[in-house]
């Protein structure tokens, strides 16, 4: 019978622990009680013991990797010689391979790579002369194999700090419609008659969102561990698109940049060029290229507000009780209630329509 | 043999001897299934285990009448399987199941049933101390002669609410005894590093009440104190604090490793398990054979295996209940 030996529960504040060591290898009687791995959460080193008697028959992760809780970490079977679920993962001694591994078809240095990559050459696809594997076909390999453990990773890094995020910082959020036709109008000019760089409605956004930063100091303004810090840099963080995950870009204050100067930081991807320290308090993000009205966004570690661009699109607008037709963009504001008051996120929002208005 | 012995206790027969023995192999045999399962990842929470102490719940518990009432402490398993709360219900509990001893709302901290003569337990450190002194001064009150046994650890004899229990407790001569666990250790704190006494029993001078130091390791030594100060409780003379000397085996809840703990003194107490001492000690005296206890053990697993049946199968507590059982009426 199979028993998978699981990674239990420690009960600390990451339900993750690294492989430390494995104490017994493959192959290995355990007896009930055996410690058979030691394992390191962010508080403690600890051995986890078999519950069960029986052969060690694989290590489901290696020594160095990180395991969650409650998922298993390694095969137990009362019998040394029956067979077993390899859960997923590579089974265990393949059957006899149809084709003899080609190991004597790779060249030197693919072969000195395989080895430092810990790749099989067997498993390697050659593309050289009569399929003589490459030092390119091992790097190509590796990289694809890497490939779905970074897009996890990226995954993983986002579950926690969103989940985090949400947990901890109380938020609020405040929402506008903020009239863009004369930041339209602005744009298109400014499209005709320059040369450089064309300005999207984000840059035009972005630029407004760091100027009404600089006039609402309330939203510059830090919480960590119970104390406070102003800040009185316009920096702000960037959320980018990227798959397998967001990315973020800090763009260091960019008021006194002219719009020429400014356009090619946005494209230069914000963070590029600057070498003050960006510690931004305000995060931006920007869904509208993809059509959507409004959203409100969850504030990335460290900041104190997010701002949430919608698309610019025409709707009705009553004035004065007659309806028009006007250019809008729905915008929403999260903001961390700890350090930011309704009044001061509707401050922002105005302050952005003013520098919208003003362009 | 541990070359520990036994201070064999006067009148116990040959079958009150198996019956506290049974009762000290549940409580290790379920501590040890409890940990089994949270490594299999079907135990939720964490737990606080007593591995190695079955011979103060056991001792302690079993010179209490069935009307008697104990208070418990954040380690309670041993105290409620040597109480004779049901292991069904106990496994329920644990596995936060409505079938537990606290319909599932309790869990591992919580375990008791008053019915079996076990208030649920109190996991604040020093917590239970003035609710046994509450329940003695019901029990005077009411004249019924029954007595509480107040477990508690080391730690808690440095809590504000110890000192005050007691106090109160010598001053009214209630019916409660004072049963500290000294398994050595608050948490990860060695109890000579917060405290001047040497003997935590000497604690009891400062009440003007019995204070007697008992090898907590030694069932029949534990049983037979427990037994002259609950007499001395039930005969209207007031407290007695008995300080149990023990160790628990394991680390303070599931996710310590006890690395506080130098392996040689792990050692020196493992020599001294209360369970291999009265095991040796009742098959050297005949009372028992090595193929009885060999049965006895077999019994036990089975015992536990249904227990963890009946929890597993028993259902989740419904969102409606949540606030039945909360308030007292």
């Amino acid at each position: 019978m199979q028993h998978n030996i699981i990674l239990p529960d420690l009960g600390q504040t990451t339900s993750e622990a690294k492989i430390v060591q494995w104490l017994k290898k493959p192959g290995d009687h355990v007896s009930r009680g055996d410690p058979i791995v030691a394992v390191e959460t962010d508080k403690v080193d600890m051995e986890v013991e078999a519950f069960e008697s029986g052969y060690l028959r694989k290590l489901l992760v290696e020594e160095g990797s990180m395991a969650s809780a409650l998922t298993p970490v390694a095969i137990l079977t009362d019998t040394p010689g029956e067979t077993y679920d390899g859960l997923g993962e590579q089974k265990a001694a393949p059957p006899a391979p149809a084709n003899p591994p080609r190991v004597g078809n790779a060249a030197p240095a693919a072969r000195a790579l395989a080895k430092e990559l810990g790749v099989e050459l067997a498993q390697v696809e050659g593309t050289g002369p009569k399929g003589l594997i490459t030092r390119a076909d091992v790097q190509r390999f590796s990289e694809a194999a890497a490939a779905p453990n970074r897009t996890l990773a990226a995954i993983a890094a986002m579950a926690a700090t969103t989940a985090n995020s949400k947990r901890d910082v109380p938020h609020f959020y405040a929402t506008r419609d903020l009239e863009v036709a004369a930041a339209a109008r602005w744009r298109d000019r400014w499209n005709e008659t320059q040369n450089g760089a064309r300005a999207s409605f984000n840059d035009v956004f972005v630029r407004c969102a760091a100027k009404a930063l600089g006039d609402v100091p309330r939203l510059n303004l830090a919480y960590k561990d119970g104390a406070f810090e102003q800040r009185s840099a316009a920096d702000v963080l960037l959320v980018v698109a990227r798959e397998p995950a967001l990315l973020l870009l800090p763009m260091a204050d960019s008021r006194a940049l002219d719009w020429n100067e400014f356009i090619h930081r946005m494209h230069a991807g914000a963070g590029q060029g600057t070498s003050a320290p960006v510690a931004p308090l305000l995060a931006i993000s920007n869904l509208g290229m993809y059509g959507v009205k409004e959203f409100a966004a969850i504030i990335p570690p460290g900041c104190s507000s997010v701002l949430a661009i919608g698309a610019v699109r025409e709707a009705p607008v009553v004035r004065n009780g007659a309806v028009t037709v006007e250019k809008i963009a729905t915008v929403t504001l999260s903001a961390d209630h700890r350090v930011i008051d309704g009044i001061a996120a509707a401050r922002f929002l105005e302050r952005m329509q003013f520098h919208l208005n003003s362009l | 043999m541990t070359g520990i012995t036994i201070a064999r206790a006067a009148g116990l027969s040959d079958s009150e001897r198996i019956r506290m023995f049974r009762r000290m192999l549940l409580c290790r045999m379920f501590e040890d299934r409890v940990y089994y399962l949270f490594l299999q990842g079907r135990m939720p929470g964490t737990i606080h285990q007593a591995q190695g102490q079955e011979a103060t719940a056991v001792g302690v518990c079993s010179a209490l009448q069935p009307a008697d009432m104990i208070t418990s402490t954040h380690r309670p398993h041993e105290h409620a399987v040597a109480r004779g709360v049901p292991v069904n219900s106990l496994m329920a509990e644990l596995f936060a199941k409505v079938d537990g001893c606290c319909h599932g709302k309790g869990g591992s901290m919580h375990v008791g049933d008053a019915a079996y003569g076990m208030l649920p337990a109190i996991a604040i450190v020093g917590g239970g101390i003035p609710l046994a002194a509450g329940y003695a001064l019901a029990f005077k009150y009411r004249k019924t002669g029954n007595i509480v046994g107040c477990f508690f650890g080391d730690g808690a004899t440095n809590i504000g609410s110890f000192h005050e229990a007691v106090n109160i407790s010598a001053i009214w001569n209630l019916p409660v005894v004072f049963a500290c666990e000294n398994n050595k250790y608050g948490a990860s704190t060695a109890i000579e590093k917060v405290t001047r006494v040497p003997r935590l029993s000497e604690r009891a001078a400062a009440y003007g009440i019995p204070g007697r130091t008992v090898d907590g390791n030694d069932v029949e030594a534990v049983y037979a104190a427990m037994l002259e100060a609950g007499e001395r409780a039930r005969g209207g003379a007031g407290p007695t604090l008995l300080e149990l000397e023990t160790y628990r085996f394991a680390g303070h809840s599931r996710s310590d490793p006890g690395h506080y703990r130098s392996k040689d003194e792990v050692a020196y107490w493992k020599a001294r398990d209360p369970l291999t001492r009265y095991e040796s000690f009742l098959t050297e005296e005949g009372v028992l054979s090595s193929a009885e206890i060999a049965d006895m053990k077999a019994s036990v697993e089975k015992e536990l295996d249904a227990a963890v049946a009946f929890a597993e199968a028993s259902p989740s507590p419904r969102p409606e209940d949540c606030l039945n059982d909360v308030y007292a009426a």
